[in-house]
């Protein structure tokens, strides 16, 4: 692979990867340092790869199993809601920006209360990732990834109701 | 209202694509990584350097007093020398294996190497408590063999070293447990709801 080529499919995956560590890691700070990781890993294993799963795949293991070192490096904070919520913004927003932002960090808190194997699971579907493709990065079955997406959901939905009570 | 399943999924879908977040920093390109694996891969060979040119500074020692003075003590003292450091420069370097190589793995995989490199990591300190034991008991049965005039000196030495040892191994353990217990916390799977078991079709997700 090219230097041009790593450069496009680094740039090609690296929103994904920046909302991915997002759902990680609350702290902005560790956040970006955590997406450097995530390149580095990236970079370092490119050259293993020999096709045998799809790129994505690909990018989401390496991407995923440096999320969770990185988590299993430090002390468990699983962040609250209100913490999340309560993050000051940096300047006024129009009202529209306001409330997407909202909802965002909203579901970013809600997903950061999950236990990791079902934020894995959530994240990578609202990534758009196939059945197949999740059933490649976790290493589990397709029926297997319906079975806990179901569950994940279902979890996510509480997390979410609780937050719109009063 | 409530939403129906796709259209929540549908909303938080939106949610999540909605805000990338704040780019703190420029995304390295591939310069700056390769600047950055260099780096990663030296420090690596550095650290293996320095362990082997400490221990072959050991060895020399141990050469020049048994050449120097080739007395039975001596001789016996300059091979323990050789032999505990080859042993520990043959842990040390083992210890760090697989250090330049990142994972693509499937995440259980994953999850299971890093228990078994846990798993390695414990025996690292019986390691080296182990090879430390050796090293005193050796070195007391020297000093009561051939100098027991420096027996009394070499055993409050040993002590302090021992004590030292029982610090950083209670230290250590504890910063293991931690570990662990996160690791654990990581591949929990959380119980199944109350009620029938949910489909398992294979679907979309966000069907």
């Amino acid at each position: 692979m090219t230097s041009g080529e790593l450069d496009e499919l680094l740039a090609r995956h690296e929103p994904a990867l920046r909302r991915l560590a997002a759902s990680y890691e609350r702290d902005p700070a560790l956040r970006e340092d955590l997406v450097q990781e995530m390149l580095f890993a990236l970079f370092r294993a490119l050259p293993t790869w020999r096709r045998e799963c799809s790129e994505r795949t690909f990018v989401y293991r390496v991407a995923n199993n440096r999320a969770l070192s990185h988590l299993a490096s430090r002390r468990p904070a699983f962040d609250d809601l209100e913490r999340a919520a309560s993050v000051p913004d940096p300047a006024p927003l129009p009202e529209a920006v306001a409330a997407a932002s909202q909802q965002h960090e909203t579901l970013l808190a809600a997903l950061r209360r999950l236990p990791v194997p079902q934020r894995q699971l959530l994240t990578m579907a609202l990534e758009d990732l196939t059945p197949r493709e999740i059933a490649d990065v976790l290493g589990i079955t397709e029926n297997n990834v319906a079975v806990r997406l179901t569950r994940a959901r279902a979890a996510l939905r509480e997390l979410m109701a609780a937050r719109r009570q009063p | 209202m409530t939403d129906t399943p796709n259209l929540e999924w549908d909303h938080w879908q939106l949610a999540w694509r909605s805000q990338p977040p704040a780019v703190a920093t420029a995304t390295a390109g591939t310069a700056e990584l390769q600047r950055r694996l260099r780096r990663h891969r030296r420090l690596a060979w550095a650290y293996t350097v320095f362990d082997v040119l400490a221990a072959n500074a050991l060895f020399a020692i141990a050469a020049y007093f048994a050449i120097r003075a080739p007395t039975l003590p001596v001789l016996v003292w300059s091979i323990s020398v050789a032999v505990f450091t080859a042993i520990a420069l043959g842990g040390a370097i083992w210890s760090r294996r697989d250090a330049l190589v990142a994972s693509a793995a499937p995440a259980t995989d994953f999850l299971a190497a890093l228990r078994l490199r846990l798993d390695r990591r414990e025996r690292v300190p019986r390691f080296i408590v182990r090879l430390a034991a050796a090293e005193i008991a050796f070195g007391l049965a020297f000093y009561a063999i051939w100098s027991p005039e420096w027996l009394g000196r070499a055993a409050r030495i040993y002590g302090a070293i021992a004590l030292a040892l029982a610090a950083w191994w209670r230290w250590y353990r504890r910063r293991l447990r931690r570990e662990r217990a996160q690791l654990d916390a990581l591949c929990r799977e959380p119980e199944p709801a109350e009620g029938p078991e949910p489909p398992g079709d294979g679907g979309s997700p966000g069907a």
